[in-house]
């Protein structure tokens, strides 16, 4: 009995030393937390694979990335609410907003980073099935009779988020830039600083489309932009799918070329998915050094060609110019320039009680 | 070893189930707590034995003079057994019977072979020796109730605490049993409370019998005393059958069966004698039970010996006459304030 | 025949015969329709997890868990190579999502097994005030639903959660990064690779999500059967000088080990099966996947058959566990009658 109590104790002491112990003795390993959006897990795995490699030939230290993939608005809420996030990399400025207003990533994020903190970009197009046989080809035929739409739904979704925006500005005639040039970059970008009113927020003939679109062509709205991927091709719900243009040829990789077309309608928004370094979470951890080289690198010729290749736009003029064939160049309009910027349009369509929810009535 | 309790009180919630009991039990004694179903008995045990807690402001409990109230259930050296046996379903009667031997502290606890020479030595004592390997499932119930007993004299308790100990048992075992348990008090002599409701069963077997009612002790005497002078009409009742005689003043009076007389003549010097008509004849063995219509139309039960019954020769139908050779009724008021 | 025999036989048996042929018919419909239902929503269900599982064959089904190795000597260009390095991290993300399951499930289970038997000792062994209570409180798992259960402990944990400013900055050494690191750094040889910040979506927050939909199947497996047997038979114990630890092990663990074998088994499956309450606090990171998120992830990404094949496995535990479950249950019968 007498000896099994020392036995007891001294376990009860070796537990005590090791906790000890692991506090003193801590491994040079250093990890990473990117919480990022659904589409991009493809795309982050070879991203850290590439930037571990040269983190490693430039310090010597190992970095394990760890990835955190789910809808954006969702995975933000999750950073607000304690995930260890070290960077996050989503789908839209107005969730990183968010958590900039909980205190943890520090104003100014967007401009601490080239191109508005945003490395790659993407659009919005349309995925048919094989040969188009509704012969939808630009946004006014998504209103022919009996043309079923399938896309997210806006309140969850940041991918449907975009498209609802897409819709709005192309229907609006947004003025456009063509990004396939330096010039019309810098234009672009010139003109998303200076702009000062938005006469697309006024325009009652276009939510009037809409309201019409969503209540009349669109049966079901997923909860996330992979969910309406798999009602469109996988359940066979829909003549169209609205989505980000990497998810569609995703979707046309998987399933097949011979069963779908992708369609780029003539003009569509050019959507921006920021990256930024979480500071009170590197602060904390003393990851900052490790982390901004992190999102530093996704500008890198390496990255950008990655980014190219998984079809995403690339920021890089010559890794566009080398996709330019799946990634075909249509005039794109900014949401700095026609929304100005996401708290505005985050506000004024997507809050509750905004435009969204007055023109919404899936019951009728 | 002694064992005084004064003054213990006990209720579950609002119900008062012991009210002020007082017992002084002797060293050696075999006393037994006799009551109807309901009147305390088990709770009594439970309280002495330190399994339940009697109230708050209660007297103390005494083992030899010793206050023990504040004393843990395994330390106060009694052995209890209780009424649904409770032996060790997944060990054998050998380990049931070691169990408290094993569980002593290191410094008393015997070594492997003494364990097995005293076991077996026990269960010698209940006759059980050939069963040391069965387990509780495999025997009977008169076996499993010896298993319990020696169970508990493992220990070499000072006090024996038995709730109804032959309570399940049919007739026949009982009775064994209870010549068994008197014998072994012969030999070992440990003080010993036994719980019973079966009167003749305390009357035969203890020292002395407590009677309880309704969570009080209406008597405590010997098996003649309270037999013979019950303390009150509680105690008179619960221990037989009895008729209740109607006297011309209008009393009542309280006759024993067996304290009634039967003849056929008149007879003058029983001047209170009644007359009725046989109704029945039980044959029970040494006694015959006779069932009397009175002529007030009272049933008046008998009890005769048989060798009365036989000088009588009574028929049924007969006309007879009949008188109390000894009636109880001068009991005090049955709840005195 | 029957007729004839029916109209001779005393009136009560006219009347029992007809309705023990209807209640053969009854007895006969309800047979049918419960195998229906069972094949239909149970069966083919089943069967279809294994049927994906090798819809690529065997060979498919092993390379979830054991990727192809590249042949040394061959010339791959960049898509095959592409494609066996994918392979390889699929494979590394699911055999970590089976090593996680069944960590979650090691310091679950005997966690369960002393809170349930507490509770279940306490619900059936005491009066108390506030029993009643504790035995609703016992069973609120079962009531909510796990997504609820798993937000519930954001809303406590997270940082603006009741204790967020302790959970989320509570510095936690991971277990299994337990290393042997030799003498030159310290005094003890063993030190912790890696230490946890907080407590919600990391493993931690798993465990606690797994412990609370989890707990009520020990306590509920053990309490009938510990109400059931009474006190009598401790009491004697504790009378013969035992004390309660001795009591405990020796005579109410051994009267109850099968109920609380029942009880770790569903506990076993639940903890290897559990999604929902899981799912909300994992925070979604790759590494904090257990076998259920596993699949869903896999499903999401198009792979099928792998989703299959890793839910192929735990439905084989599934069968497995309820196999030992009518074993159990056939051994206590058996031995009640006994
Ligand atoms: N745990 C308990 N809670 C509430 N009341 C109780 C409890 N135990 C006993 N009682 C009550 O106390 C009274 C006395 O019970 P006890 O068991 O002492 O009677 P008993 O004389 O042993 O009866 P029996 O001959 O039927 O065993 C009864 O009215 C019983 O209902
Ligand atoms: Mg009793």
């Amino acid at each position: 009995m007498l000896k099994r109590k020392f036995l007891a104790l001294g376990a009860a002491l070796g537990l005590v030393g090791l906790l000890g112990a692991g506090s003193t003795a801590m491994a040079a390993e250093v990890r990473l937390l990117n919480v990022s959006y659904d589409p991009t897990r493809e795309l982050y795995t070879q991203y850290n694979e590439l930037f571990s490699k040269t983190w490693k030939a430039k310090t010597g230290d190992t970095v394990k990335i760890e990835q955190s993939h789910g809808g954006s608005g969702k995975q933000a809420r999750s950073v607000i609410d304690g995930l260890n996030a070290d960077v996050v990399t989503l789908a839209l400025g107005w969730d990183i907003t968010a958590i900039e207003r909980a205190g943890l990533i520090n104003p100014g994020w967007e401009k601490k980073l080239p191109n508005n903190a945003s490395p790659y970009t993407s659009t919005i197009a349309f995925l048919v099935r094989k040969g188009n046989p509704k012969g939808i080809k630009d946004w006014k035929d998504l209103w022919k009779p009996g043309v079923q739409v399938i896309t997210a739904n806006p309140k969850t979704s940041g991918g449907a988020r975009w498209v609802y925006l897409a819709l709005w500005g192309a229907l609006a005639n947004a003025r456009t830039h063509d990004f396939s040039t330096a010039q019309g970059q810098a234009e672009a970008t010139a003109a998303g600083a200076a702009a000062k009113d938005f006469p697309v927020y006024q325009n009652a003939e276009v939510q009037a489309l809409i309201a019409d679109l969503f209540n009349n062509h669109v049966p079901v709205l997923d909860a996330g932009a992979r969910g309406s991927t798999v009602s469109f091709a996988q359940k066979q719900l829909g003549d169209v799918l609205l989505n980000w243009e990497n998810e569609l040829w995703l979707a046309r990789d998987e399933f097949g070329p011979e069963k779908f077309d992708i369609v780029y309608p003539s003009t569509s928004i050019l959507t921006e998915p920021p990256v930024a370094v979480v500071d009170k979470v590197v602060d904390r951890d003393g990851a900052r050094a490790v982390a901004e080289a992190y999102l530093q690198g996704l500008y890198t010729p390496e990255a950008q060609d990655l980014a190219g290749q998984l079809h995403y736009r690339p920021r890089n003029l010559d890794a566009l110019k080398k996709y330019s064939a799946d990634l075909p160049n249509i005039p794109f309009f900014t949401i700095d320039e026609t929304f100005g910027g996401w708290v505005k349009a985050q506000t004024t369509f997507f809050a509750d009680g905004g435009a969204f929810d007055q023109i919404y009535h899936p019951s009728k | 070893m002694t064992i005084e309790v004064q003054n213990i009180n006990k209720s579950y919630g609002a119900v008062k189930v012991l009210s002020n009991v007082d017992l002084r039990i002797n060293s050696g004694e075999l006393v037994s707590l006799l009551g109807p179903s309901g009147s305390g008995k088990t709770t009594l045990l439970r309280v002495i034995a330190g399994i339940e807690q009697a109230d708050p402001g209660s007297g103390p409990i005494s083992f030899d003079g010793m206050d023990v109230s504040g004393v843990d259930l395994g330390r106060r050296g009694i052995g209890f057994v209780f009424q649904s046996y409770a032996l060790f379903k997944h060990l054998s009667v050998f380990e049931n019977v070691a169990f408290g031997l094993r569980a002593k502290p290191r410094r008393e606890r015997p070594n492997e072979q003494q364990i097995k020479e005293k076991v077996g030595s026990l269960l010698d004592l209940i006759q059980l020796g050939a069963f040391a390997g069965r387990y509780p499932s495999q025997l009977s119930g008169g076996q499993r109730q010896r298993v319990a007993l020696a169970r508990a004299l493992a220990v070499e308790p000072r006090v024996l605490l038995l709730d109804e100990p032959f309570g399940a048992l049919d007739a026949t075992v009982r009775r064994e049993l209870r010549s068994w348990l008197r014998h072994l008090h012969g030999t070992i002599h440990v003080t010993t409370i036994f719980v019973t409701h079966d009167q003749e069963e305390a009357l035969e077997v203890s020292d002395r019998v407590a009677v309880m009612g309704k969570g009080r002790i209406e008597q405590f005497a010997s098996p003649q005393e309270v037999y013979e002078k019950p303390a009150n009409e509680f105690v008179f009742k619960f221990l037989g059958n009895y008729n209740v005689f109607h006297g011309r003043s209008g009393a009542g009076a309280f006759v024993r069966p067996h304290d009634i007389a039967i003849f056929r003549t008149e007879d003058g010097e029983r001047p209170d004698a009644q007359r009725g008509v046989v109704w029945h004849i039980g044959f029970g063995g040494p006694v015959v039970k006779i069932e009397l219509q009175s002529d007030d139309r009272n049933r008046i039960d008998v009890e005769l010996t048989a060798q009365a019954y036989r000088d009588l020769n009574l028929k049924r139908g007969e006309k007879v006459w009949f008188a109390a050779r000894r009636a109880h009724s001068d009991f005090p008021p049955e709840y005195a304030i | 025949m029957a007729g004839v025999l029916a109209s001779k036989a005393p009136p009560g048996a006219i009347a029992a015969r007809p309705a023990a042929t209807e209640s053969a018919l009854g007895r006969r419909i309800l047979i049918g329709i419960t195998v229906a239902f069972l094949t239909l929503f149970i069966l083919i269900p089943l069967i279809n997890v294994f049927h994906q599982a090798f819809a690529k064959g065997l060979d498919g089904y092993l390379a979830v868990f054991f990727p192809p190795e590249p042949d040394p000597n061959a010339v791959l260009n960049y898509s095959q190579k592409r494609r066996l390095a994918e392979a390889a991290t699929q494979a590394t993300r699911t055999w970590h999502s089976i090593g996680l399951t069944v960590a979650v499930a090691s310091i679950v289970i005997p966690l369960n097994v002393i809170f349930g038997l507490a509770a279940a000792w306490a619900t059936t062994k005491f009066e108390f005030r506030g029993r009643t209570l504790l035995t609703v409180l016992i069973d609120l798992p079962f009531s909510v639903s796990p997504v609820v259960a798993g937000l519930v402990f954001v809303l406590l944990l997270g940082r603006n959660g009741i204790f967020g400013d302790w959970a989320t900055q509570l510095v936690w050494p991971d277990i299994f990064s337990l290393r042997w690191v030799g003498f030159g750094e310290s005094f003890w040889p063993l030190a912790f690779e890696r230490t946890h910040t907080g407590i919600i979506f990391t493993p931690l927050a798993i465990v606690i999500a797994t412990i609370f939909v989890t707990f009520p199947f020990v306590a509920r497996s053990l309490a009938p059967l510990m109400a059931n047997l009474g006190p009598d038979e401790e009491t004697a114990a504790l009378s013969l000088g035992a004390s309660g630890w001795r009591t405990f092990f020796k005579i109410t663990l051994p009267n109850v080990k099968w109920a609380l074998l029942y009880g770790v088994i569903l506990t076993l499956t639940r903890a290897f099966g559990e999604f929902g309450a899981v799912s909300v606090v994992s925070g979604h990171i790759d590494v904090n996947d257990t076998m259920p998120l596993r699949i869903e992830k896999l499903w999401n990404e198009y792979n099928n058959q792998a989703a299959f094949s890793v839910a192929s496995v735990l439905t084989f535990l599934a069968l497995v566990s309820l196999v030992a479950k009518i074993a159990i249950e056939w051994k206590t019968t058996n031995e009640a009658k006994r």
